[in-house]
């Protein structure tokens, strides 16, 4: 392959790879707004303290992290339990209407943000942890990619599957879609919005604990590593369509190449400039998603 | 008509006297306060009528601040002030015309990107054409200026926020909270009312900018483009109860008290106790304070 | 009979969401004054149509003029002021205001210039009590009975001072006596304000009693037009109404 080429390939191919992270960052988030109207911007946050319960577990107990990622999916996935039926329960019996519940459930997230954001740093100190990566740099051909990113994208695509073929097959998947398409339908036929909604909720703490865990495989975590990763679910989401998991996962494989595409064309700085660039836009001209008819 | 307008007036003086008779520990303390007086106003005004939820405070905030940095050594400072307002004012119209039609949580984190967007391009910016990132301030005008011009600014938008609710244009903010549809088909041109309303609020956040850079010496988006900015002045906004003038001026200046005495001892303890006053308020006083007086109102009647 | 240039007049209007046809190629002159009737099976295209004549939805095609000036494209609050005025299916009214601040909301935008239509009172009180909500003036609106909120909705579209009523299926619902109370009143809205009228109704032998044209709307098409007695014999409205799918609501 020609040199030229050869760079550009690697370019694709490490966007393409951490895409793929960047799709199982924003499918949790993106459930729990399809389904319930909570965009939950301590996503991120939550996504910080699963990277930490990853770091610590295999720090204490020397294990892989690979292994620990199903108790760090458990440990968020209760907690979202609990939390939707502390705060965001009571938060819907009280608001007289979708919209004013949707207002207030954003602000109560913010408020969700601020504590654990802070909690973190009074536990764990702003240093810069972990990140060192435990596997070999992998090669495909003549293109050489980071082993732990590789695996941690190939889990993460395992997961987004799981999650859209537990939404195509089960009974509670289906649930989550008929809900999501029309409230009022799905509630006729008789799915329990009680049971289903802190369950979903769950469930997205659960990914986004699981997305940190992966992320704390290959890069250095601290307590504020959280926010940009909320902001790229919130890019990923608005480019797949909000409430649609198949848009998250092509969403994210798009804005993984978008980054590295664009920043090699211009300069790592202006990563975070694009992104938001290509957020604003897109929210602005297709407030739908990309692939909304 | 007058009744109104007394306690403004009767708060604006006490402010005014207070250079006189208080150390510059509380004139600091003070000028917080008011600087949030201002921004959770003029706040209200706009989003907590029309329930329009800006998190995009910190995009005038700093472009006003900015502006204070490119003019202060070349021009008057009450134009420095203008300008900051103009620069505002100028950038939420030219946003607003796009932004606008999205309602909601879209709208909402629309704003919180677009902030982050004119942060992240006035990073690369400046350091594109001016070579660094910050810029010094040298020559800053004394702190007595810097503080009258920021109680006018106070209470300029409390007097605006005032006026506007008992005008036409209050109206029409009002309707196009409780329905906007609604309020269209019954001859408010809803587009133009909100573009007006985004942008005076603007203003007002943009000349806070311009007046509150001096305060420090160093200017830099991170600082004075902070996302923190924009997000204080919701909550402050919200916990005071965004549907009514009162509310977020009391809101504002308790803010500024918890703040002052928390923020720098324990920054980390006073960031989880705001994220807990906003849950807990989200959850029993979603009205706000002022839900909680006028509550008690009813009650005494 | 040359072009008309009084009143509100369609032609050729088609609405297309997608590849859905919801109005098509409609054409038809409401003249000032008039009391029209506008029914239709379920999905017909009623209620879009309504949004098309007052600015909510713009057309894809086709044109849309009041008095000769070309309205179609053109933003609600302009058919508003243009003497346009229009209730809701449900009534959505502004729940935290009071009932007279309702009116008075209308009556300080669209209604503020009385050029359109002097005959409308300008003055709060005398719309209330022209639909009868006298004294529920300083209620709660969200606080008042889904019947009188209908009658709210009118008074709020006359406080536009308009010539022209839009009336969504301000019947549905009501008892046999408050129909015929909402007949009344609507009659006197034409004959004391001097308003045309469009209403949409889909209990049919309401609207045949009260009203001296019918328009049908099928599949989004014009289908019948012409006084009541007429129209109960047309061939293409029997068929539409007894024709076996239409029960099916799309």
């Amino acid at each position: 392959m020609a040199p030229m080429l050869e760079a550009w390939a690697n370019v694709i191919v490490s966007g393409l790879i951490i895409g793929g992270i960047y799709a199982v960052v924003a499918v949790g988030l993106n459930l729990q707004y399809g389904l319930m109207r909570i965009l939950n911007v301590a996503h991120g946050e939550f996504l910080m303290v699963g990277a930490y319960l990853t770091f610590w577990g295999t720090t204490l107990i020397g294990t892989s992290p690979h292994l620990l990622m199903p108790a760090v999916f458990v440990v968020l996935a209760v907690t979202g339990f609990a939390l939707h039926a502390v705060l965001f329960r009571p938060l819907a019996r009280v608001a007289p209407n979708p919209e004013v519940f949707e207002a207030r459930g954003l602000i109560v997230s913010f408020g969700l943000m601020f504590i654990v954001q802070n909690a973190a740093l009074l536990a764990w100190d702003a240093d810069l942890r972990g990140g060192q990566g435990s596997l070999e740099a992998v090669r495909l051909g003549t293109l050489v990619v980071n082993g732990d990113k590789l695996l941690a994208c190939a889990i993460a695509l395992a997961v987004g599957g799981a999650m859209i073929l537990w939404l195509r097959l089960t009974l509670v998947g289906k649930a989550v879609r008929a809900l999501m398409q029309s409230p009022v339908g799905a509630t006729l036929v008789g799915i329990d919005v009680r049971v289903l909604h802190p369950l979903v909720f769950g469930v997205g703490l659960g990914l986004a604990g699981l997305a940190g865990a992966l992320i704390s495989t290959f890069y250095t975590i601290s307590p504020s590593i959280g926010q940009p990763y909320t902001v790229t679910a919130l890019i990923v989401i608005t480019l797949g369509g909000f409430g649609s998991v198949s848009g998250s996962l092509i969403g994210g494989v798009l804005l993984g190449v978008i980054e590295a595409v664009g920043v090699e064309l211009t300069s790592p700085s202006l990563k975070m400039l694009l992104s938001y660039l290509v957020f604003v836009a897109v929210l602005i001209a297709r407030p739908n998603g990309l692939f909304a008819r | 008509m007058m009744r109104a307008y007394a306690p403004v007036a009767v708060a604006g003086v006490a402010a005014a006297l207070l250079p006189g008779l208080g150390s510059p520990y509380v004139l600091s303390l003070t000028l917080t306060c008011l600087m949030y007086v201002a921004l959770a106003t003029s706040w209200s005004m706009f989003s907590g009528a029309t329930g329009y939820i800006s998190f995009g405070t910190a995009a005038f905030f700093g472009l006003g601040a900015y502006v204070c940095a490119w003019t202060l050594d070349w021009l008057p400072w009450p134009v420095v002030i203008l300008g900051g307002a103009a620069l505002a004012a100028a950038f939420a119209a030219g946003t607003g015309g796009m932004i606008l039609h999205l309602r909601g949580t879209y709208f909402a984190v629309l704003t919180f990107g677009l902030a982050e967007l004119v942060r992240h391009a006035m990073t690369y910016g400046e350091k594109q054409y001016a070579g660094t990132v910050g810029r010094m301030l040298t020559e800053v005008p004394s702190d007595l200026v810097v503080y009258y011009t920021v109680l006018a600014l106070a209470v300029a938008a409390v007097a605006i926020a005032v006026a506007v609710r008992r005008s036409r244009f209050g109206l029409a903010l009002a309707g196009i909270g409780a329905d906007e549809q609604r309020a269209e088909t019954l001859g408010v041109p809803t587009r133009r009312i909100k573009i007006a309303g985004f942008t005076l609020a603007a203003a007002v956040a943009g000349g806070i900018g311009a007046a509150m850079a001096v305060r420090w010496t160093y200017i830099e988006p991170l600082a004075v483009f902070n996302p923190f900015i924009g997000l204080q002045t919701v909550l402050i906004a919200m916990i005071g109860g965004a549907g009514s003038i009162a509310g977020p001026v009391v809101a504002a200046i308790l803010f500024s008290l918890i703040a002052e005495y928390l923020r720098l001892q324990f920054p980390y303890a006073y960031m989880i106790a705001l994220g807990l006053l906003l849950i807990l308020s989200m959850l029993y006083l979603p009205n706000g304070l002022a839900g909680l007086w006028r509550r008690a109102g009813r009650v005494n009647r | 009979m040359t072009a008309p240039s009084q009143g509100l007049v369609a032609e050729r209007v088609t609405v297309r969401f997608g590849g859905l046809t919801a109005v098509s190629n409609v054409s038809l002159w409401i003249r000032p004054g008039e009391l029209v009737g506008l029914i239709g099976p379920n999905g017909a295209g009623k209620t879009t149509f309504f949004n098309i004549l007052s600015g909510t939805i713009a057309p894809t095609s086709g044109t849309l003029r009041i008095d000769g000036r070309e309205f179609a494209g053109r933003r609600p609050d302009h058919f508003a002021r243009a003497g346009i005025a229009r209730t809701f299916q449900t009534p959505r009214v502004f729940g935290p205001m009071t009932v007279a601040e309702n009116v008075r909301f209308g009556r300080a935008f669209a209604g503020r210039r009385a050029d359109h239509n002097p005959q409308v009172p300008g003055e709060v009180d005398d719309l209330l009590a022209f639909v009868g909500l006298r004294d529920d003036a300083e209620v709660e609106a969200a606080a008042i009975t889904p019947a009188r909120q209908r009658l709210l909705e009118i008074a709020m579209a006359l406080s536009t001072r308009p010539r022209l009523l839009l009336l969504d299926e301000v019947a549905a619902g009501l008892t046999e006596a408050e129909v015929q109370r909402m007949a009344e009143l609507i009659r006197r809205c034409r004959d004391e304000l001097g308003l045309a009228v469009v209403w949409i109704e889909h209990a049919v032998g309401v609207i045949m009693r009260a009203v001296e044209r019918v328009i049908v709307l099928h599949h989004g098409e014009l289908i019948a037009d012409g006084p009541p007695g007429e129209v109960v014999r047309d061939a293409a409205v029997v068929e539409a109404y007894l024709g076996a799918p239409m029960e099916v609501a799309p």
